[in-house]
């Protein structure tokens, strides 16, 4: 009875919340668990994580449509019509990365099953980020989604570098969760709730809610990896397993980019005038640094990670923009970097080795593989009919329609991203016109299966179909 | 009157622990002697009696001799620390209805916290005294105290759950019907089981000895003590003893309430007569003479069999349990 | 000024002291010795702000056992090497400048905050922190996001398994 009580109490303080895709994640991730007590296969665990994640979308869609499963009383979650979108395109991403990656994944030396929950639950938490409606969620799906990537970076646990990488990445994440707690501390005490509407009009104007916001701001800078927050980044995307490290520079920094946005974009007026100023510098560090520190690395993975920082830079203009205008830059930019960058994560971890060095005529030994790798760099680097020309240019676009008088920071971030182009063509210079060095490397055997070369070619497909007919990624959204 | 309280209650509680700590350490050696068919301490007093007291005199007029390559600071804070728990731990125990300090509103998980701070102590006097057999029984009793903690509170957390509350006064009023342990519940019962083999474990007594294993650790975390020191150390364990099995005294066995049977008022009336501070105490003696009784008979086990008892054995099995009693109290099968 | 409030500053003031005493040690083990005389301070305080609950968990998982864990390793440990590294103090004037002029400016904003003035919780109900009232928040309003937080646990759980399992097992 007690029971019961309990249940109206709750039901008559809140509506009803549905959380298909958040409950799903978790629970998949416990199946896998479960399964890998009973299940040596290998290839039967790599199925049963691509049903997961496909099941997942299949739920999330539905939802999208009202058809619920579970409900939950409670305001913790907004489930409106872009969060559920956007969720979908990250586990449509998640698809392809662990489709392309099966055999990686497996020869990580690792347990694969617990793998796949650990990035199972990661995705957990990026649903939550989708979808949360109040601070206390959000904290709570920031550290998911963190949690389990400090430990998928130390999988390779006979790696020292993989050790370093973790443990850093650890005890920096766990400081700025410092900062995250203690932002929201502040907001709570001057607010007296969780509640992310800090309305100006309801609540008086209130400093600790800026210093709040501002803290909540360096943390959420931490984790897209925004310079000067940046340092973490280029040690642990290069001692990170590969593999992971295509996870992580991908859809995680997508789902928290979104997380950021969602925060920023409603709440910025509460920063004040300061706002814009701040967020410039911070864009413009992420540029320099980024961009410049890639020109001189020698590993490409680093190279990529410093290209990542740069990215940021970009994908943080977006902060500029109305609350209404900010969907098809971010969907645009999600689709066209997260393909790019898990097609190049997913090639460069079948290598033995990340120098330039090994690149030296790597189009004459791997066509196929040079031209799918030249073509994710082309996007990332923003040549037109890729999908990376069509992001940056949304982005832009937006940006100028809302602010003229921002165009300056337009032509910077221009002029930026042609001094990345060099570096970006460097690795398809040296893929295409140099000649190797030394035969040794040539020993190594590539062992790749025939499926993998399907689905890149797929991706290839993806990227230049959306450097041509972006719109079709609206439409969706749109009118469906 | 408040300042009177503040005087006088420590002046007791002090008064009380120094008699507990000598009887019991008499109680142990009788036992033993018991146990093994001696005689036991026989010539100061009678029977003995006054042994501890001749004991305890030789203690203080040591000398107080302390290592050369110490810490010198937290050498001398850790028994203090180590005596100062027990004086804490006894701040809810209900001695009586009326005989109780503080009848906190969680007063159970006030003794579990602060029962596991006595680890504290040891892992500070193991660690200050430079000495390598102090610090390995300091390590020993760490990981023992903080394996041991986990299905020594599921085991409380079970009673909790079937008096539905932590406040001492209202665990024991629950149980005016009848003990927990005479009503019978198998989850009971079970959880009883597990908590006297937890505070054995917890109060490093044997057969879980470990942190002061003779035969390979001189003394283990209180080799490099003498004296006071080392007396105090001692007494703390006695008194970790007494105030646990106040604790599983109050939890299982009725706390002060006398013994009662159903339907027979007579007997019941003859029960009542006797005081309740009598009844606690005797039932705490009942419970401390069980440890001994486990102390003189079972052999020490190794450190990796006392570890997989706790992490195979005890923490499943006390987990399964309170999930039983969940279920029997959903189901309403006890007897309220 | 109440008795209350005079616990309060000797309180408050023990746990700042001990705090700083936890960064300027240079042996591991006394900085934690005083971290836990930092959490002692916190039980403390909640304890006359009537929230039994919270001081006594406080002190179970902090005190009881992440400090005792956190003992055991650093006694494991050999840190003695740790001893002889030469701290550099280039930062430190200017960090304790910045420390000082951020902490000024936000005891400021919190003298200045209307909202924060207004509220007071004791005086309200001497309950507020007691078991019933935190449970019934806690699993009545609260119940979904501490629901999730399990999912957070089992992930430590697999990360600590996965990470300290020795030898390597098919799958």
């Amino acid at each position: 009875m007690i029971f019961y009580n309990n249940f109206t109490y709750i039901c008559s303080k809140f509506r009803t919340q549905s959380m298909n895709a958040i409950l799903s994640t978790g629970i998949f991730g416990i199946l896998m668990l479960l399964v890998s007590l009973f299940m040596k296969n290998k290839r039967a665990t790599h199925t049963l994580a691509l049903l997961a994640v496909m099941s997942i979308g299949i739920v999330n869609y539905q939802e999208m449509y009202n058809i619920v499963y579970v409900s939950f009383p409670g305001n913790f979650f907004e489930f409106d019509r872009f969060s559920l979108y956007f969720f979908e395109i990250l586990v449509a991403l998640a698809f392809i990365y662990i489709a392309l990656n099966t055999k990686s994944l497996e020869d990580m030396n690792a347990h694969l099953a617990e793998t796949y929950s650990l990035i199972l639950f990661s995705m957990c938490g990026l649903a939550i980020l989708c979808f949360y409606n109040n601070l206390l969620s959000m904290f709570l799906g920031i550290e998911m989604l963190s949690l389990p990537l400090y430990i998928l970076a130390a999988l390779d646990k006979h790696n020292l570098n993989c050790i370093e990488a973790s443990v850093k990445y650890f005890l920096l994440g766990a400081f700025t969760t410092g900062f995250l707690l203690l932002g929201i501390a502040f907001i709570y005490g001057s607010n007296g709730s969780f509640g992310i509407s800090l309305d100006p009009m309801n609540s008086s104007y209130s400093f600790l809610i800026a210093a709040g916001l501002l803290l909540i701001f360096i943390s959420f800078a931490f984790k897209v990896s925004a310079a000067p927050f940046h340092f973490w980044a280029p040690d642990v995307y290069d001692g990170a397993p590969t593999v992971i490290t295509g996870f992580m520079a991908s859809i995680s920094k997508m789902g928290a980019l979104y997380a950021f946005i969602k925060l920023f974009l409603f709440q910025s007026k509460m920063l004040g005038p300061t706002f814009p100023i701040l967020l410039s510098f911070l864009i413009i560090a992420s540029f320099i640094f980024g961009n410049i520190t890639a020109l001189f690395q020698q590993s490409i993975k680093r190279m990529l990670a410093y290209s990542s920082i740069a990215q940021v830079g970009f994908m943080l203009l977006i902060l500029y923009l109305n609350p209404n205008q900010f969907q098809e830059p971010l969907l645009m930019y999600t689709m066209a970097y997260s393909v790019a960058n898990i097609c190049i994560f997913a090639i460069i971890s079948k290598l033995p080795n990340y120098s330039f060095q090994y690149f030296n005529g790597f189009a004459k030994r791997q066509p196929f593989l040079a031209f799918a790798l030249s073509l994710s760099l082309l996007s990332l680097a923003g040549i037109p009919l890729t999908a990376g020309f069509m992001s940056k240019f949304f982005v832009l676009k937006e940006l100028l329609l809302t602010h003229v008088n921002l165009i300056w920071l337009a032509i910077v971030a221009v002029l930026f991203s042609v001094i990345s182009i060099s570096y970006y063509l460097k690795l398809i210079q040296v893929m295409y016109f140099k000649s190797p060095e030394d035969t040794t490397t040539f020993s190594y055997q590539l062992n790749l299966s025939q499926t993998f070369k399907y689905l890149l070619l797929i991706i290839c497909i993806i990227i230049i179909y959306f450097g041509i007919f972006p719109f079709t990624l609206f439409n969706f959204y749109y009118f469906f | 009157m408040t300042i009177l309280k503040f005087i006088l209650i420590p002046i007791i509680i002090i008064a009380l622990f120094s008699i507990i700590g000598m009887f019991l350490v008499y109680m142990e050696r009788k036992v033993c002697a018991f146990m093994q068919i001696r005689i036991g301490p026989n010539r100061v007093g009678k029977f003995g009696m006054l042994q501890t007291v001749a004991d305890t005199l030789k203690l203080v007029l040591k000398e107080n001799f302390s290592p050369k390559y110490i810490d010198k600071f937290l050498y001398n804070l850790a028994p203090l620390l180590a005596i100062i728990i027990p004086f804490v731990l006894t701040i809810p125990i209900a001695y009586s209805k009326s005989w109780q300090i503080w009848d906190i509103n969680i007063g159970v998980l006030f003794i579990t916290a602060f029962s596991s701070l006595s680890v504290i102590s040891i892992l500070i006097a193991g660690w200050a005294s430079n000495n390598k057999y102090s610090m390995i029984g300091a390590l020993r009793s760490g990981a023992q105290i903080i394996s041991y903690e986990l299905s020594g509170g599921l085991a409380i957390l079970t009673i909790v759950m079937f008096s539905q509350s932590l406040k001492i006064s209202e665990i024991i009023a629950s149980q005016a019907n009848g003990w927990w342990i005479i009503k019978g519940h198998i989850p009971v019962i079970v959880s009883f089981c597990i908590y006297m083999i937890t505070i054995t474990a917890e109060c490093n007594r044997a057969p879980f000895d470990l942190t002061e294993a003779e035969s390979e650790l001189t003394a283990g975390f209180h080799t490099e003590y003498s004296g006071m020191k080392f007396a105090l150390f001692f007494l703390a364990e006695y008194l970790n003893i007494f105030i646990l099995s106040a604790l599983g005294v109050i939890l299982y066995l009725g706390g002060w309430q006398p013994f009662h049977l159903p339907n027979l008022l007579e007997f019941n009336n003859i029960m009542d007569f006797i005081p309740a501070p009598i009844w606690f105490f005797f039932k705490v003696f009942l419970i401390i003479f069980i440890i001994m009784w486990f102390r003189w008979t079972f052999p020490r086990l190794r450190i990796d069999q006392l570890l997989k008892l706790e992490w195979h054995f005890l923490l499943p099995l006390s987990l399964l349990n309170l999930i039983f009693g969940f279920i029997l109290i959903m189901l309403n099968f006890i007897v309220k | 000024m109440t008795p209350q409030a005079i616990l309060f500053c000797i309180l408050a003031i023990i746990a700042i002291v001990a705090a700083i005493m936890v960064i300027i040690q240079k042996n591991p083990i006394k900085s934690i010795l005083w971290l836990l005389v930092v959490f002692f301070a916190l039980s403390a305080i909640y304890f006359s702000l009537n929230a039994q609950f919270l001081a006594i968990i406080n002190l179970i998982v902090y005190a009881g056992a992440i400090m005792v864990l956190f003992l055991f390793v650093l006694m494991l440990i050999n840190f003695k090497s740790l001893e002889t590294i030469q701290k550099k103090y280039r930062f430190v004037f200017y960090a304790v400048v910045i420390v000082c002029g951020v902490l000024t400016l936000l005891m400021l904003l919190i003298n200045q905050t209307q909202s924060l003035q207004k509220v007071s919780i004791l005086n309200d109900s001497n309950n507020v922190g007691l078991i019933e009232n935190l449970g019934k928040t806690l699993y009545l309003d609260y119940g979904v996001p501490f629901e999730l937080t399990s999912i957070l646990f089992l992930t430590a759980i697999i990360g600590a398994v996965l990470l300290s399992k020795i030898k390597k097992i098919e799958i």
